[in-house]
């Protein structure tokens, strides 16, 4: 299983110029660890993150899950139905439908409620099943939103600045979380929080429209092109 | 897919609010054309189920020696049945209408009279030959608080009938009836189609003839204006109402775009949320045309019983134009919500929702 980006190029028009975001960029992600997207503010990560997902559509380039082209957003919808999960900075769960209903949420076709209620016990929110988002905290609901994007099962989870609106103990409970996810899923979290990192995620840099992979060993760049190019 | 009912389910101020509305608007509607349309269904045994069985002919020139001759050409004499017309007037809820009195001579047999109306006698007596008696319809007596015993146009009433025309029949006092019927100058005649053609032959000039189409005519003439306001004054009601209702739901829509962009996000297409939207306003819309129109009806039963029953008025409980009018402000609620709320989502990029917020 596999996602792959190629020749990547993203570009806005910034009143008459065009602004280009990211620049011919290569990059596959698999399961097996977290893959961190990092970078300053503006660099492309959350753009990345939504070229990848289907939810935007790149200048030009190719965008595959598994053989799948997603790189045309025409007609996505049921790729992200069946295989993908989201998770954002903000939990966008419904306001009238309690914990479970919103988890069921992300798949009408299917009776997700055993799986929903045995997630909710993984997460150690049994007790919030039947109630009110209203009534909840924000990690709460931030493990909320995380229970509806597992509960289908997907291959791939996408988390754009997950943490970002959590303290401390609550970030590191859903990064944690999301590392167990990642030995059979495709695992992508876009973050600006380097503190939240460990050794055994994959991180990649996203600077001036390029990624590059971090290495693990030490906090040498590497350009993922330059790499290819070398095992060739 | 996604169900249509959720929201209003889950949300029961939001959907009691709009159902109220819409509820609201149909139950005014139906109720006050009703009411307004029973002025017409009032009238109509007055003014013209009398002339569903037979057609009066008045001779307009007095002095013309030749009529009888010149009426026999069109029509056996035998069904032409001289009378005298006498008028009274017949209260409405809102207005005032008229009914008549038919006054015989002595040789006419009241009860062919009655066989050939299609009307049966309910209460009392046949009116005595010679006197002034009448029988009346039962609702005359009603809207006219009168009974047995008690005179209409100097007439005393023996008895009551039914049926569908109103109007009343009988004798006069022996005297006035040979002065008046010494030439006759008014006349039923129990025609068909073809002798009531002959009879428009008739010079204009020197007889009115009067059929079932002049009496539709002349009715719907009477309420040609009355209709056309009350048309007009519903549609008016149902458009300021209908545009309060969308800006309702607009809103309620508008509070809601969060949802539809994380439903569109995590893979429902477009389209199904739309669909969700026109399904969620369509039922509601609908379940609210049925609840007021419902209701609409029970009320008018319950005026219907308590006043006009009682005071002898027709009114169609269940009015097939009523019923139409119920229906636009069903159709101007729907459109008025769907349009701009569809239109809206249309034209939003709901991934930018998402985006923004991040």
């Amino acid at each position: 299983m596999e996602l792959t980006a190629e020749e990547i190029v993203l570009k806005y028009k910034d009143g008459r110029n065009d602004l280009t975001i990211l620049n011919e960029l290569n990059v596959t992600f698999k399961p097996g660890a977290v893959n961190v997207l990092i970078g300053p503010s503006g660099s492309g990560k959350s753009s990345l993150l939504y070229l990848l997902s289907g939810l935007r559509k790149a200048t030009s380039g190719v965008i595959k899950f598994n053989d799948i082209l997603i790189s045309d957003t025409t007609g996505t919808e049921k790729i992200r139905y069946e295989n993908f999960g989201f998770i954002f900075q903000h939990s966008f769960l419904i306001p009238y439908l309690n914990v479970t209903e919103n988890i069921c949420m992300a798949r009408k076709d299917m009776d997700l409620k055993s799986k929903a209620e045995e997630l909710l016990k993984k997460l150690k929110i049994q007790d919030l099943a039947k109630k009110k988002i209203y009534q909840l905290s924000g990690g709460e609901k931030q493990r909320v939103a995380i229970a509806r994007a597992l509960v289908k099962e997907p291959s791939v989870i996408f988390a754009d600045e997950p943490t970002a609106s959590l303290d401390k103990e609550n970030a590191k409970n859903v990064f944690n979380i999301l590392r167990k996810n990642s030995k059979d899923k495709i695992v992508i979290i876009a973050t600006h929080d380097t503190s939240l990192i460990n050794e055994n995620d994959h991180v990649f840099v996203i600077d001036d429209g390029k990624i590059m992979e971090q290495n693990p060993d030490n906090d040498t760049k590497e350009p993922l092109q330059s790499r290819k190019k070398r095992k060739k | 897919m996604l169900n249509p009912l959720l929201y209003y389910i889950k949300n029961k101020g939001k959907g009691l609010l709009l159902l109220f509305a819409i509820v609201v608007c149909v139950l005014g509607v139906v109720f006050v054309s009703t009411i307004i349309l029973s002025i017409s269904d009032t009238c109509k045994p007055l003014m013209v189920y009398p002339y569903e069985n037979f057609t009066a002919v008045r001779l307009l020139n007095d002095d013309k020696p030749d009529a009888e001759s010149e009426l026999s050409e069109k029509a056996a004499l035998s069904d032409c049945i001289p009378m005298k017309v006498s008028v009274f007037d017949f209260k409405l809820i809102t207005v005032s209408s008229s009914s008549m009195i038919m006054n015989f001579e002595d040789k006419t047999d009241i009860g062919v009279i009655m066989d050939k109306c299609a009307v049966q006698l309910t209460e009392g007596v046949l009116p005595e030959k010679g006197k002034n008696e009448i029988i009346v319809h039962e609702n005359i007596l009603k809207n006219k608080k009168l009974k047995l015993g008690d005179e209409l146009n100097s007439y005393k009433i023996t008895g009551a009938f039914s049926g569908k025309p109103v109007f009343g029949l009988g004798y006069m006092d022996s005297t006035a009836a040979e002065e008046e019927f010494k030439q006759p100058r008014t006349y039923i005649v129990f025609a068909d189609n073809d002798v009531r053609s002959r009879l428009k032959e008739l010079s204009a000039d020197d007889w009115k003839v009067y059929t079932i189409d002049d009496a539709n005519q002349d009715l719907d003439n009477s309420f040609s204006d009355l209709n056309l306001i009350l048309a007009i004054s519903i549609i008016m009601l149902t458009i300021s109402i209908s545009i309060a209702i969308a800006a309702l739901v607009f809103s309620q829509y508008a509070s809601r775009y969060d949802e539809f962009a994380i439903l569109n996000t995590i893979g429902y297409k477009k389209k199904s949320i739309i669909a969700l939207i026109i399904k969620e306003i369509l039922i509601i819309s609908i379940v609210g045309w049925a609840i007021g129109y419902g209701l609409a009806l029970l009320g008018i039963w319950l005026v219907y019983i308590n006043v006009y029953r009682n005071t002898g008025q027709t009114m169609n409980i269940f009015n097939i134009v009523a019923l139409k009018y119920s229906f636009v402000p069903l159709i101007c609620s729907v459109l008025f919500t769907l349009i701009p709320t569809t239109r809206k989502i249309c034209k939003t990029d709901l991934i930018s929702i998402i985006e923004r917020r991040n």
